[in-house]
């Protein structure tokens, strides 16, 4: 099997990328669960006497 | 591990996040923004202000998307046109298959995300927005027919609308009149450029109404749109949905917008041939007018649409006597 190796280029880029990747994935779980709770939290208030 | 297994004919990517940013068109989502964050506040319904703003960052993450997967799909005329040949794919530095996946990715959590944040209604017509600038305008349209950006520009008319159903649940006239008038603005905005491009779309094998019927016919249809553009942006004073500033903003900006397209109609605009190649916005003399009125364009819809965010964001709404009754929100 032949093998390639990186340059120190291309391994920043891949770097870069992987932690766009993570913040992005952080992000949307942040943003979830932002928005879980104000809407429960809502509904609660529309519900409750 | 910094090898990998396979052969070394394989492309190791050299995209930053920058690359992937560039894709999404971040001029154009900051207008869509814009217009969307409009129509949320103008709306007759308060809602929570952090929905709110996750509302609008979804529409955002959707124009996004609608413009990652245009350029993964129109690469090819990209490469083409001095405006767009040094975008991220026909330049060579993001694939076309990660530009594709990211594309679809981002859309589907725009929708999901408005769908939690605001409504199923918001939610779905921002998917159709998708949908529409994607398959019916990008695939369908663009490279088909003259009418591409006049039916296209409906794609970009649905921001404000979607952001005030977001706040709404419903489609109200009001709503109706903030997508109009982008809608009727896009034609004139963009052939007001094709004039001045003529050259660089006939190379690309795009359509536009300066190609296809000639600059006389482009310029006579930017009076007719500017016409339609100024009455339709006045109707909302007659909703009530634009005070004093509002109707004060719009109707001294759609005179000047009619104003230059007269003159642009009156000029010699993409009359002769190509454009100077030295530069990409370099324009030829008797091209001034057409790039006057592009310039504007951009200025108008950015000044009616902040008339509306003074007046219902920083209290500025003075109704006027105009406003008819049993009309609007």
């Amino acid at each position: 099997m032949k093998y390639i190796t990186l340059t120190e280029e291309q391994k920043r880029a891949r770097t870069k990328r992987n932690i766009a990747i993570g913040l992005a994935l952080f992000g949307f779980c942040a943003l979830a669960f932002v928005v879980t709770i104000i809407r429960i939290h809502g509904n609660l208030n529309a519900t409750l006497p | 591990m910094s090898d990998i297994s396979h052969t070394d004919s394989i492309a190791v990517s050299l995209a930053e996040p920058r690359d992937f940013i560039a894709l999404m068109k971040p001029r154009v989502m900051s207008l869509v923004v814009f217009t969307a964050l409009v129509g949320l506040v103008a709306a007759p319904v308060a809602m929570n202000p952090v929905l709110a703003l996750v509302s609008v960052f979804a529409i955002a993450l959707g124009a996004g998307a609608a413009g990652v997967l245009n350029m993964w799909y129109d690469a090819d005329i990209d490469a083409q046109m001095r405006r767009t040949r040094l975008r991220p794919i026909p330049a060579g530095r993001v694939a076309p298959g990660p530009a594709l996946g990211f594309g679809l990715v981002m859309a589907t959590i725009a929708v999901v995300i408005m769908g939690a944040a605001a409504n199923y209604l918001a939610a779905g017509l921002l998917a159709f927005t998708i949908f529409f600038y994607m398959v019916i305008y990008t695939m369908g349209l663009k490279r088909r027919t003259a009418h591409n950006i006049v039916i296209g520009g409906a794609a970009g008319a649905f921001p404000p609308m979607i952001g005030w159903i977001a706040a709404t649940g419903s489609v109200d006239l009001d709503a109706v009149l903030l997508f109009a008038i982008i809608f009727l603005w896009t034609p004139p905005h963009f052939w007001a450029l094709a004039l001045y491009k003529a050259g660089d779309y006939e190379k690309a094998g795009v359509p536009m109404l300066p190609v296809v019927r000639g600059a006389q016919v482009t310029r006579i249809q930017i009076v007719l749109y500017s016409v339609l553009l100024g009455a339709v942006t006045l109707m909302p004073v007659l909703t009530g949905l634009g005070g004093w500033l509002y109707a004060t903003v719009g109707a001294l900006s759609s005179v000047a917008f009619i104003l230059l397209a007269v003159r642009v109609a009156f000029s010699r605009a993409g009359d002769s041939g190509e454009t100077i190649a030295a530069a990409l916005y370099d324009v030829r003399k008797g091209d001034k007018a057409a790039r006057d009125l592009f310039g504007f364009s951009i200025l108008y819809l950015f000044a009616v649409f902040a008339a509306l965010l003074a007046e219902h964001g920083l209290g500025l709404h003075l109704a006027t006597p105009f406003k008819l009754a049993g009309l609007g929100s």
